[in-house]
C-alpha cells in the first residue's frame, strides 16, 4: 500500500531544531556515567558483550577439560577441579550465556525493527543487565579459589546436599543462578509488553517480523519455566541452610522432586535458547534470498507449538527413574511431536532459499546459517531417538547425549548467534566485520565442530560415562577422545579468530544504511533516539514495499518526529491490531538501576557467604533505590499531543491500556507459575510418602477456626482496597480515609499470615520434622514473600499519597498494588484450601 | 490515500485476550489432556487404589482413552468450525478483515497439530500396561 507523498502525516520542512532536541534528549551520558545510560543499543552492546566473554571463558573450560580427556589416565587436572569446571561450563553457558544473549539481543534488536524509540521499561533492562553483568562475573570467578560449585549444571541432589556437598560451593550456584533468573525475568516482562504494545502503527501481529514472535514466545516460556527452577533453588538452598527435608528421603522428601521441578524448567530452557535464534534465522534468510520468507503462518505455528510442547517433555530426561511406562509413553510423544514444528520452520527456510532462484547471497552470516541448518537437523534427529525409551536407557548418561545436546545447543543457537554477529553488526557499528575472515571463522568453527563432536556419538555407545575426569586406557575410546580434543582447538581458533576480528573492526556507532538489503525496520535509517520518526507499517517487509520509507522516516514525515513533551517518549499501540493509543513519557539514564542491581547482586552474594548483617544492609539498599526509581515514574496526566496525520493522543495511561498494568499482570503469571510449582510439588510428595501427612506423621492441623480467620482477614483485605479504590480523590485533593483504609487492608494482610503461621506452629509443626511439614511451612513463606512486597508497595502508594502524587487519574502506583493485593489473596485462599482442606480429605 | 484513512487510533476491535485463548486453543486443549491423562494415572499407579492390577489397566485406559477422545473431539469441533468458536470466545472482531484469515490458519494449523500430539499420546494406553515400569 503507498501512500501520495503530500499526505504522509507531517509535512517537510521540519520545525527548526527538532532534531538537535530529539538528539539532546536521547543523548548517551559520557565517561564513567555510561553505566547510568539506558538506551537499549548501548546496554544492549554491555549485555551482548558481558555474555560473549562469559562465552569465551566457559568454552575455555571446556578446552582445559578435551586436554584432560585427550589421553586416557591423564592427569593434567584432577578430579575435584574438573567436577567444578564442567559445572561451571555447563552452568555459564545455559544461564550466563544462552539465555541473557538471546534476551540480550532481544533489548538491542527489538525496538529497532519495531521502530520504537526504546522498549517500554529501559530502567528494567538496564537494572536486568546490570544484576546479571555483576552476579555473573561474579559467579564465574569462583572457579579461580576453588569456590566453585561440582554437582553438574542440573545440581541433583542428594549428592548437592549439605552432607554430600559441604562448604559454600553449592550456594554459589544455587543463589547466584536463583537471582540470575529474576534479572532473566525482569527482562522477559520488558520483552512481552515492548513487544506487544510498542509496535509501530499497522504493525499488526500478522505483520510482525518473526523475531518479534519467537521473542515474544521465548517471553512467555520463560515466565512459566524458570519459576519452577526458582521455587527448586529455593528449596534446596532452605534445606541445605535450615533443614527442611524437601529432598531427603529418610524424612519424606524425594530427590525426584528436584528432577521434575528442574527439568519442568530445563527442557523448556532448550527451546528459550532455540526461538530467539530459529527467529533470527527467520530474519536473515529473507534477506539473503532477496525475497518474503516462505510460509509465515507456518512459522508462527511452529513456534508456538514448539513453546507449548516443550513444557510436556521434562521427563524424558528422567526416562531411567523407575517411572511407570505408560507415563514414559506420554512424554515420548510429546518429545517426538516437538520435533514436527521444529521441521515446519526447517523446511519454511530451505524452500525460501530454494524459491530464490539462484539469488541467495553466499556470505558469512548465510554461512552460518547453512551450518546452522545441517548440525541443528543432525541434533534433532538424534533428540528423536533419545526420545525413544529403549534407546535412552541405552544411551543414558553417555557421550552420546552429550554430543546430542552439543548439537543441538551449539548448532540451534551458536551458529545463527554468530550469524546475528555478521549480519547485525553494520547496524550498532561504524565497520562490518570481515567478510573474508569470516568464512575462515566459519570453516573453522564447522569443521572444528564436527570433528569434535561427531566422534562423541560413537564414544556413548562404546559406553563412555559422562562427566568422568578421566578413563582407562584400551577400551576403544582412545582415539576418538583424541580426535574430539583436536577438534576442539580448531573450533577454539575459529572463536578466537572471530574474537580479533571484532577486536579489530567492531566499532559502536552510526550504523551501515542497510548493507544486505533487508526489507524489515532495523535497517531504517537511525541515531540514539532510534528512528528519527515512527513509520505506518503495511506490510511484513515495509523497506521492500513501500518505496521512499526510509527517506522519508528520517526526514522526520512520519509519526512522533521530534519530542512532544520534552522528555524521551515512544508510542504505545494496541497489541493485536497496532492502533495508537498513546504516549509514554519514558525515564532517562540515572543512577538508581545501577545501583539497586550492585546491591542486589551484593545481597545474594554476602548471603551466600552468610555474611548476613552487610547482605541485609545491602538488600535495604537495594529497596531504597528500586523506590528512589519509582517514585519518579508515574508522572501523572499531561496534554494531548498530535503526532501527526491529525492524530491526537494522550500522554499518559492507567489502567488495563496502561503498559504498567501489563506488566503487573505478567508479574502475576510468574508468581502463579511458582505458586502453582509449590501445589505440584505438596501434590507429589504426598504421592511419595503419605505416612508423613498429617494426622498421621505429623501433628493434628490447626482447628477450622485458624484457617476460617486468616479467610475472612483476607477477604477483609480486598474489601478494604476497593473501598480506597472508590474514594481515590479528585485531582489536587486528598482524601484522608484512602491512606487509613491502604494500611488496614496491608494490616488484613499480615494478620492472616501471622494466623497461619502460629496455627501451624501452635500445632506443634516444625518445618525440620519431614517433607510434609517443610511443604506446609514453604507455603507460609511464599505468602510471607508476596506481602513483603506488598508492604512495600504499599507504603510506596501510602507516600505518594500524602505527598500529592495519587488521585483519581494519577493512579497506576495503585492500580499496580490492587493487582497484586487482589492476586496475593487468590493464591492464599487457595493455598488455604490445599493446606488445611487436602490432608483432611486424603485422612 | 492518507496514512489516516489507513490507521484510527484507538484500542483493539476486540478483547487481546479472546484473540489469543482462539489462537491457542488447540495447545490448550494439548495441554490439558496431557494433564488429565498423566496425574490420575500417576497417582493410581502410586496408590495401588484398587489393589487389582487387572481393574487398575481397564480403569486407567479408559480414562486416558476418554479424555483423549474428549480433546480430540474438541481440537475436530474447532477445526471445523472457526467461526463458531470465535463467537463461543467472543473473538469474532478479529476475524473481520485482513487478520481474519490469519487467525483461522493458525488457529486450525496448531489445532492439527495439537491433535496429533494428543492422538499420538492416547495412543499409548491401548498398547502399554499402565503401571508397571519397563525395566
Amino acid at each position: 500500500m503507498a501512500f501520495d507523498e503530500r499526505d504522509l502525516p507531517n509535512p517537510l520542512p521540519r520545525p527548526e531544531g527538532e532534531l538537535a532536541e530529539l538528539e539532546r534528549v536521547w543523548a548517551t551520558p559520557k565517561g564513567w556515567r555510561i553505566v547510568t545510560a539506558v538506551n537499549n543499543t548501548v546496554i544492549g552492546i554491555f549485555y551482548i558483550g558481558t555474555a560473549f566473554f562469559l562465552f569465551l571463558v566457559a568454552g575455555l573450560l571446556a578446552l582445559l577439560m578435551r586436554t584432560q580427556l585427550a589421553v586416557p589416565e591423564n592427569d593434567f587436572i584432577g578430579q575435584p577441579l574438573y567436577n567444578q569446571m564442567f559445572t561451571v561450563h555447563g552452568t555459564t553457558m545455559m544461564f550466563l550465556f544462552a539465555v541473557p544473549a538471546v534476551e540480550a539481543l532481544g533489548v538491542m534488536l527489538l525496538p529497532q525493527m519495531l521502530a520504537a524509540r526504546d522498549l517500554p521499561f529501559p530502567r528494567l533492562s538496564a537494572f536486568a543487565i546490570w544484576a546479571y553483568v555483576i552476579g555473573g562475573l561474579v559467579f564465574v570467578s569462583t572457579i579461580l579459589y576453588d569456590l566453585a560449585p561440582a554437582g553438574g549444571w542440573f545440581m541433583y541432589p542428594p549428592l548437592t546436599l549439605k552432607e554430600f556437598s559441604p562448604g559454600d560451593n553449592a550456594d554459589f550456584w544455587l543463589l547466584g543462578i536463583g537471582f540470575i533468573e529474576i534479572s532473566a525475568i525482569a527482562g522477559a516482562i520488558e520483552i512481552v509488553v515492548g513487544t506487544l504494545k510498542t509496535r509501530p502503527p499497522g504493525m499488526s501481529l500478522m505483520r510482525m517480523p518473526i523475531f518479534g514472535w519467537a521473542m515474544l514466545i521465548f517471553a512467555a516460556m520463560i515466565m512459566f519455566a524458570f519459576p519452577a527452577v526458582i521455587l527448586a533453588t529455593m528449596m534446596l538452598e532452605i534445606e541445605r541452610s535450615f533443614g527442611w527435608p524437601f529432598f531427603t528421603a529418610a524424612q519424606g522428601g524425594d530427590p525426584l522432586l528436584w528432577q521434575h521441578l528442574f527439568w519442568f524448567f530445563g527442557h523448556p530452557e532448550v527451546y528459550i535458547i532455540f526461538l530467539p535464534a530459529a527467529g533470527l534465522v527467520s530474519m536473515i534468510v529473507p534477506a539473503m534470498a532477496q525475497r518474503p520468507l516462505i510460509g509465515y503462518r507456518f512459522i508462527v505455528v511452529a513456534l508456538i507449538a514448539t513453546g507449548f510442547f516443550s513444557f510436556g517433555l521434562w521427563v524424558h530426561h528422567m526416562f531411567t527413574t523407575g517411572i511407570p511406562s505408560l507415563s514414559l509413553a506420554f512424554f515420548s510423544a510429546a518429545s517426538m511431536a516437538v520435533a514436527v514444528p521444529s521441521g515446519i520452520q526447517v523446511f519454511s527456510w530451505i524452500a525460501t532459499m530454494a524459491a530464490s532462484r539462484g539469488r541467495f547471497r553466499i556470505t558469512t552470516p548465510s554461512l552460518f546459517v547453512l551450518g546452522f541448518l545441517v548440525i541443528f537437523t543432525i541434533g534433532g534427529l538424534t533428540g528423536v531417538m533419545v526420545a525413544l525409551v529403549p534407546l535412552d536407557f541405552q544411551v543414558h548418561d553417555t557421550y552420546f547425549v552429550v554430543a546430542h545436546f552439543h548439537y543441538v545447543l551449539v548448532g540451534g543457537m551458536v551458529f545463527p548467534l554468530f550469524a546475528t554477529f555478521y549480519y547485525w553488526a553494520p547496524m550498532v557499528s561504524r565497520n562490518m566485520l570481515s567478510e573474508r575472515l569470516g568464512r575462515w571463522v566459519f570453516w573453522l568453527m564447522f569443521a572444528g565442530f564436527n570433528v569434535a563432536f561427531l566422534p562423541m556419538h560413537l564414544t556413548g555407545l562404546l559406553g563412555m560415562p559422562r562427566r568422568v575426569w578421566t578413563y582407562p586406557a584400551d577400551l576403544g575410546w582412545d582415539p576418538l577422545n583424541l580426535l574430539s580434543t583436536v577438534g576442539t582447538y580448531v573450533l577454539a581458533a575459529g572463536v578466537l579468530l572471530f574474537t580479533i576480528d571484532l577486536v579489530v573492526r567492531f566499532r559502536p556507532g552510526q550504523g551501515q544504511d542497510n548493507p544486505w538489503r533487508a526489507g524489515t525496520l532495523e535497517w531504517l535509517p537511525t541515531d540514539l533516539y532510534s528512528t528519527r520518526s515512527i513509520p505506518l507499517v503495511t506490510s511484513r517487509e515495509p523497506l521492500w514495499d513501500q518505496p521512499g520509507l526510509a527517506r522519508d522516516v528520517a526526514e522526520g514525515r512520519y509519526f512522533l518526529p521530534g519530542t512532544l513533551t520534552g522528555g524521551r517518549e515512544t508510542l504505545v499501540t494496541s497489541p493485536v491490531e497496532a492502533r495508537p493509543q498513546y504516549v509514554i513519557r519514558m525515564p532517562g539514564p540515572g543512577w538508581p538501576p545501577f545501583l539497586a542491581a550492585v546491591f542486589m547482586a551484593s545481597f545474594f552474594l554476602l548471603l551466600t557467604v552468610k555474611a548476613v548483617v552487610p547482605a541485609v544492609a545491602c538488600g535495604v539498599l537495594m529497596i531504597v533505590f528500586c523506590i528512589a526509581w519509582a517514585w519518579s515514574l508515574d508522572p501523572g496526566p499531561g496534554r494531548e499531543v498530535d503526532i501527526g496525520g491529525g492524530i491526537r493522543l494522550p500522554t499518559y495511561m492507567s489502567g488495563p491500556r496502561s503498559h504498567s498494568w501489563w506488566a503487573m499482570v505478567v508479574l502475576m503469571f510468574v508468581a502463579a507459575s511458582l505458586y502453582l510449582a509449590w501445589v505440584f510439588s505438596y501434590l507429589f510428595l504426598w504421592t511419595v510418602s503419605p505416612e508423613a501427612w498429617s494426622p498421621h506423621g505429623a501433628p493434628a492441623l490447626p482447628a477450622w477456626r485458624w484457617p476460617a480467620a486468616s479467610v475472612l482477614l483476607l477477604l477483609a483485605g480486598s474489601g478494604l482496597l476497593l473501598g480506597a479504590q472508590r474514594g481515590l480523590p479528585r485531582r489536587g485533593e486528598r482524601a484522608a480515609g484512602v491512606p487509613w483504609q491502604m494500611l488496614l487492608a496491608l494490616a488484613c494482610l499480615a494478620a492472616a499470615l501471622g494466623i497461619e503461621l502460629a496455627g501451624h506452629w501452635g500445632s506443634g509443626l516444625r518445618p525440620t520434622q519431614n517433607a510434609y511439614a517443610a511443604s506446609v511451612y514453604m507455603a507460609v513463606l511464599l505468602f510471607g514473600q508476596l506481602a513483603f512486597a506488598l508492604a512495600i508497595l504499599g507504603g510506596f502508594v501510602i507516600a505518594r499519597h500524602v505527598t500529592g502524587r495519587l488521585d483519581r487519574e494519577r493512579r497506576v502506583s495503585f492500580d499496580n498494588l490492587a493487582l497484586l493485593f487482589h492476586y496475593t489473596v487468590a493464591q492464599s485462599l487457595l493455598g488455604l484450601a490445599l493446606v488445611h482442606g487436602f490432608p483432611r480429605v486424603v485422612a | 490515500m492518507k496514512p489516516g484513512d489507513a490507521i484510527q487510533a484507538g484500542d483493539d476491535r476486540g478483547s487481546p485476550a479472546a484473540a489469543l485463548a482462539y489462537l491457542v486453543v488447540g495447545p490448550l486443549a494439548w495441554a490439558g489432556h496431557l494433564l488429565l491423562v498423566y496425574a490420575p494415572q500417576a497417582a493410581l499407579c502410586a496408590f495401588r487404589l484398587t489393589g487389582t492390577a487387572a481393574v487398575e489397566t481397564s480403569i486407567v485406559r479408559a480414562m486416558v482413552i476418554g479424555v483423549t477422545v474428549l480433546a480430540a473431539s474438541a481440537m475436530i469441533a474447532a477445526i471445523a468450525a472457526p467461526r463458531a468458536l470465535a463467537r463461543l470466545l467472543r473473538a469474532t472482531a478479529f476475524l473481520e478483515g485482513g487478520n481474519g484469515r490469519f487467525m483461522i490458519a493458525v488457529m486450525r494449523l496448531l489445532a492439527v497439530l495439537s491433535l496429533a500430539g494428543v492422538a499420538w499420546a492416547g495412543s499409548a494406553a491401548l498398547v502399554l500396561p499402565p503401571c508397571p515400569v519397563l525395566r
